[in-house]
């Protein structure tokens, strides 16, 4: 009997990734690039490097979850990086100066991320405005007022010690922060295949106006995904503080570069309408190995900038061609 | 069938040439300019000498040529984030490949050359390779940062000196930065009435008539891109010049600014309205901001906040009253 | 279909062909056309009229085929070269540019540059003016823009911009269709003005009796092929041209109506204002009642409809089924019971990239799922396969890309999901254009058939014939007012086209008008 689900959840894959032939080729190229690492100097696929990555992968992934959904409805939210500062701060502030315990920080964090998000998410279907500003311009509220809140000082007792131990815990051979990003993972790839939600979010990036017309809350929708966003953000931002142990304004700056590499390696267009959570996966995979590969190549920063955006751009190149090869007489 | 045909007195005599009218934007922008501008001047009010106003073009100056780049590829419904990295290579390659040998000054020309160039591959991208402008400049960015990086690892290097020094002057009966401002201005009301631009407008209005009316669609969003570049290029080039040194981590800031600079000043995102006055109008009002702030010696939070707030505030109210095509 | 002897100076289109994806829009479209001639070019939507067109204009590039101007093959790879080759185009989706003014759009690859590479303006309004005094039309405005010009100054600018540069071909592609009939009348005399002086004219047009004419030869197609070419003189009749056109007779075409008893007011319509555009409009409609609504393009239609269906804004009283209606979106038309097909389909109707069971159940998803949200895919391909046979389309193809469908089937899955919603009343904006003959006949089944199990059905249709057909009753729209309203009896196509373009017959002063069934 568990042969034979087996085999039919193994069809499901298999149907599934001839549907997303991108994130098939992101993974290929993730391999690829940790073949070429390992070549150049085993030590790349030692069991630690890989949960190091793992764990790097995660804070990308997290950032990059729920702006995949923003991208497929077909939005954009620049305000991520103040979001994954919000994050870290925030806890920090809350462990110092309230005291609750950990989970309700937790949750309040988080809580407090969705409501940021549901701010763009207001700009956005309230004044009909374009999600590149008005993110930005949300992103900069919340820098400000971070800024306002004034830089930490770095004694003591900056991350609760729940967190900073779960950051580097780990079941079995994988981090608790990775587990953590697969299981959402898990669960932004339901939303977006089984639920109503995620119907609808297709629908909206597709084609904005059919959907209003096929009786669709738009507006609703592209709210929806902004809130998800900010919470997602927002989370990732905490796990980043409890790893590096330490919180400020521009630690979630390169994350939006990222981010959106990672999606768009993943075979998601930016203009929506398509796309997948497990592409997103895919991507961050790719940008993480490709991160680390550099450095052990030998290249100083400037050159792994350059191959870095080279590479950004051969690869959503080569998935827009597998999507399109892909996307022939099937449908979504 | 012959029709009665009467023509009506023209109303508008020569006053408004047929393309240019101002655009909606500038409702907004107008009122956000004259009041920046006066409280600016009302905190300092020593900026009202010939040197002071000459020095904040000039501080304004290269964030200006970046808006006008950024303004142009939005015009056609595109965005470019390499500006950003056009500029810091134009920027080092004037302090270490030019100089300071008097005598390689000649190679500025070879350095705008090289903009013009990194432009035209986003355009290439964008045209050719079909990608998405967004993910294009994303990419190209990280390349041309990288690139910059590795010409000049750590600040430095120098730049021609006579060039340098007409560049920083102030003093002069018609101060550089002033006369360089008029000149783009002027460059800009005539470049506006060419073929290209027209084409360009058309696009940005509606791509797809614009092709049935016999637009080259391909050719015209290729060379805007090119002239980006170009502009990016100049404006590294006169940042190191006002600077006299380059720097490979200054490109970042202006991404940004230039796309705010664009809104600010009442540029749609979508494309099709707006012009390089508008960007200019916009760049200056973000000078002024800076100017209040550190004035005001106000924390540096509440310039952020204020800039984001107005960022938020001006596109609001001009989605919201946006009138459709 | 033999193609007659090339005679050398004239236009030659030769077995072209063109694909979309999986669907052959044009298999073999020959069209010979002489200098001096006006060539009518007649087909149903979806006849592969309008491929053949933009393929003559360089809008899409051809797959198979070739087309020879005087002698000389012509590539056609853009837009811009068709007009190299003055080969000018009247397009029915108008090639204006909306940010710019009259003058500029009318001029636009030919504007006047000086030495310093910049627009003479003053230049520009006086050749403006000449060419407008010389072809005698009535005057537009040089520095409106046209974005803020009517529908019907639209194409008339559209026309002038065409003839105003001499064109050695100039195709007219339904150029009358928002015109006055003053209007209407002008372009068919510069037609036939050009085609004396020289050049080729190729005119398409719905509108039998416009091209019977003006034209001197004609050809029709079906299919995506020619069948058909001959002299447009007397010989051919009306029927006959549309035989061939149809490929079957017209009368087996449309169903029999079973004129079942009216049973009630489903819909009552008090005072309707939609801006400046439309209003106040007043009108009833019966459960099992086929209405039929038609107009020239831009009288208002678009502002009845959509605001029915709950997508515009409006002023005045709705009431359905004896009940307050004020929807504010479609979302909520639908749920009382209201669902519309959109003019559109690509832009408003289909979600492309996705598969055709998508788009079928986009619009029931509440029904389909249980717990928070959660689809139940078993529900949804049942409902899918049921709405997919209701309309006649091949529940095989659901797992397909809406994209690989034809026009006909696209119309057909966004019926498929307008019905699963079990509408009281269904509006139907334009849904024959660019579909096949047998789809149409698909649709005029069911919309009788829907009629006649109680719903109400609004029919908006530019085709006179098929609105006297299958329509019980007909109301004609003429700048925001309802000009005529009557029974599809009292109609004739003369009278349709006449109160469309706001002139009744000479012999009677209004539109005809009835009284029963409204207020």
């Amino acid at each position: 009997m568990p042969f034979a689900i087996a085999v039919r959840m193994g069809r499901r894959v298999v149907s599934a990734a001839r549907r997303q032939p991108a994130t098939v080729g992101a993974f290929v190229l993730t391999l690829v690039l940790f073949a070429a690492a390992t070549a150049h100097s085993l030590g790349f696929a030692s069991l630690s490097n890989v949960r190091t990555l793992s764990i790097f992968a995660a804070f990308v992934g997290l950032a990059a979850m729920g702006e995949t959904l923003v991208i497929i409805a077909g939005g954009l939210d620049l305000s991520v990086p103040w979001l994954i500062d919000f994050g870290g701060i925030a806890l920090s502030q809350m462990h110092r100066s309230l005291h609750i315990g950990l989970p309700l920080i937790l949750l309040l964090v988080v809580l407090l991320g969705m409501l940021l998000g549901a701010i763009n998410g207001l700009f956005v279907t309230l004044l009909g405005a374009p999600p590149l500003i008005v993110t930005l311009g949300v992103g900069g509220l919340i820098e400000g007022y971070l800024v306002a809140v004034g830089t930490l000082q770095s004694s003591g007792d900056i991350v609760p010690d729940g967190i900073e131990r779960f950051a580097n815990a780990r079941i079995g051979p994988l981090p608790d922060i990775t587990l953590v990003w697969l299981a959402l993972a898990v669960v932004t790839a339901f939303i977006l295949s089984r639920t109503g939600l995620g119907r609808r979010i297709y629908a909206v990036g597709d084609n904005a106006r059919a959907a209003r017309l096929a009786g669709i809350h738009v507006e609703r929708v592209r709210f929806a995904t902004y809130v998800i966003s900010g919470a997602t953000a927002s989370l990732s931002g905490v796990l980043l503080t409890g790893y590096i142990q330490t919180a400020y304004v521009g630690m979630g700056a390169d994350y939006l570069f990222g981010a959106i590499a990672a999606i768009a390696l993943g075979g998601t267009a930016l203009l929506g309408g398509t796309g997948s959570s497990w592409g997103t996966v895919a991507g961050a995979c790719t940008l993480t190995v490709l991160a680390g590969l550099l450095p052990v190549l030998g290249l100083n920063t400037a050159a792994v900038k350059i191959v870095y955006g080279a590479i950004i751009l051969a690869g959503v190149y080569f998935a827009r061609a597998l999507q399109k090869i892909g996307g022939r007489g099937r449908g979504a | 069938m012959e029709a009665e045909l009467v023509l009506p007195p023209t109303k508008r005599r020569g006053m408004w040439p047929l393309t240019v009218r101002p655009s909606g934007g500038a409702l907004v922008m107008v009122p956000l300019f004259v009041i920046l501008l006066l409280v600016d001047v009302l905190l300092q009010p020593d900026i009202l000498t010939k040197p002071q106003i000459a020095l904040t073009i000039q501080t304004a100056f290269p964030l200006i040529l970046v808006s006008i780049a950024q303004c142009i590829v939005l015009l056609t419904g595109g965005i470019d984030i390499s500006v950003g990295g056009t500029m810091v290579v134009a920027n080092v390659l004037t302090a270490t490949w030019v100089g300071a040998d008097s005598g390689s000054a000649w190679r500025l020309v070879l350095v705008l050359l090289v903009g013009l160039i990194l432009g035209a591959f986003n355009g290439a991208l964008v045209v050719i390779g079909n990608f998405e402008p967004f993910i294009a400049t994303l990419g190209t960015w990280a390349i041309y940062d990288g690139v910059a990086l590795q010409i000049l690892p750590s600040a430095g290097g120098a730049t021609p000196p006579a060039l340098s020094a007409w560049a920083q002057n102030v003093t002069n009966f018609i101060p550089t930065s002033i006369l360089l401002l008029v000149l783009t201005l002027a460059v800009w009301w005539y470049w506006r009435s060419t073929n290209l631009c027209r084409h360009i407008y058309s696009i940005g209005s509606d791509e797809a008539r614009a092709r049935l009316s016999g637009v080259n669609i391909g050719k015209t969003k290729f060379s805007v891109y090119a002239i980006a570049g170009l502009l990016a290029a100049l404006a590294g080039i006169y940042l190191a010049l006002i600077t006299s040194t380059g720097d490979a981590t200054l490109g970042d800031g202006y991404i940004l600014s230039s796309v705010e600079a664009c809104v600010l000043g009442g540029i749609s995102l979508e494309g099709g309205s707006g012009g390089a006055g508008l960007a200019v109008a916009g760049a200056f009002i973000l000078t002024f901001i800076d100017g209040i702030t550190s004035v005001l010696v106000l924390p540096p939070w509440v310039s952020i906040v204020l800039s984001a707030g107005l960022l938020i505030f001006v596109i609001g109210i001009r989605s919201r009253f946006a009138k459709p095509t | 279909m033999h193609p007659t002897p090339c005679s050398g100076l004239g236009l030659s289109l030769r077995h072209l062909e063109k694909s979309f994806g999986g669907v052959r829009a044009l298999s073999d479209g020959s069209i010979e056309a002489q200098r001096g001639e006006v060539h009518g070019i007649l087909g149903e939507n979806g006849a592969g009229k309008s491929t053949l067109i933009r393929v003559l204009s360089g809008v899409i590039s051809r797959d198979g085929g070739e087309v020879i101007l005087d002698g000389q093959f012509l590539s056609l790879g853009s837009p811009a070269e068709a007009l190299r080759a003055n080969i000018r185009t009247v397009f029915q989706e108008s090639s204006l540019i909306p940010a710019l003014t009259v003058a500029e759009n009318m001029l636009f690859d030919r504007l006047p540059i000086g030495w310093h590479r910049r627009l003479r303006t003053r230049v520009l309004r006086s050749h403006y003016s000449s060419i407008m005094e010389e072809l005698g039309v009535r005057w537009l405005d040089p520095a409106a823009k046209v974005a803020a010009l009517s529908v019907a100054d639209r194409q008339l600018l559209e026309v002038v911009k065409a003839i105003a540069a001499s064109p050695h071909v100039l195709i007219l592609d339904e150029a009358t269709s928002a015109l006055s009939l003053a209007d209407a009348e002008w372009v068919l005399h510069q037609a036939r003005r050009i085609a004396d002086a020289g050049s080729v004219v190729l005119f398409v047009s719905h509108r039998l009796q416009e091209v019977k004419a003006i034209a001197d030869r004609v050809t029709v197609l079906r299919s995506g092929k020619t069948v058909f070419e001959a002299k447009a003189g007397g010989t051919v009749s009306e029927d006959d041209l549309i035989e061939v056109m149809l490929g079957r007779r017209l009368a087996r075409l449309y169903p029999k109506r079973e004129g079942k008893a009216r049973s009630s007011t489903l819909l009552r319509v008090d005072s309707l204002r939609v801006g400046a555009k439309l209003g106040p409009v007043d009108f009833a409609l019966e459960a099992g009642e086929i209405l039929g609504v038609t107009a020239l393009p831009g009288q208002g239609q678009r502002e009845l409809l959509m605001s029915l269906s709950g997508d515009l804004r409006y002023g005045g009283a709705i009431t359905l089924a004896g009940r307050r209606y004020a929807p504010r979106s479609p979302a909520e038309a639908q749920r009382d019971g209201v669902f519309m097909v959109p003019e559109d389909r690509q832009m408003e109707g289909l979600f492309l990239r996705h598969s055709v069971q998508f788009n079928v159940t986009c619009s029931i998803l509440p029904a389909l799922t249980r717990g928070p949200g959660i689809l139940e895919p078993r529900r949804e391909h049942k409902a899918a396969c049921s709405g997919a046979i209701r309309v006649g389309l091949d529940p095989q193809r659901l797992p397909n890309q809406m994209a690989t469908l034809s026009g006909g089937n696209q119309q057909k899955t966004i019926f498929a999901r307008a019905l699963l919603g079990q509408p009281k009343i269904f509006i139907l904006f334009d849904s024959t254009r660019g579909v096949d003959v047998g789809t149409k006949a698909d649709i005029y089944g069911l919309v009788t058939h829907l009629a006649d199990e109680g719903m109400g059905v609004i029919f908006y249709s530019t085709d006179f014939t098929e609105t006297l057909h299958v329509c019980d009753r007909i109301l004609v729209l003429h700048e925001g007012r309802i000009v005529g309203a009557a029974p599809a009896e009292a109609w004739d196509e003369e009278k349709l086209l006449r109160c469309a373009s706001g002139q009744p017959a000479a012999d009677a002063e209004t539109c005809p008008h009835a009284q029963d069934a409204v207020s």
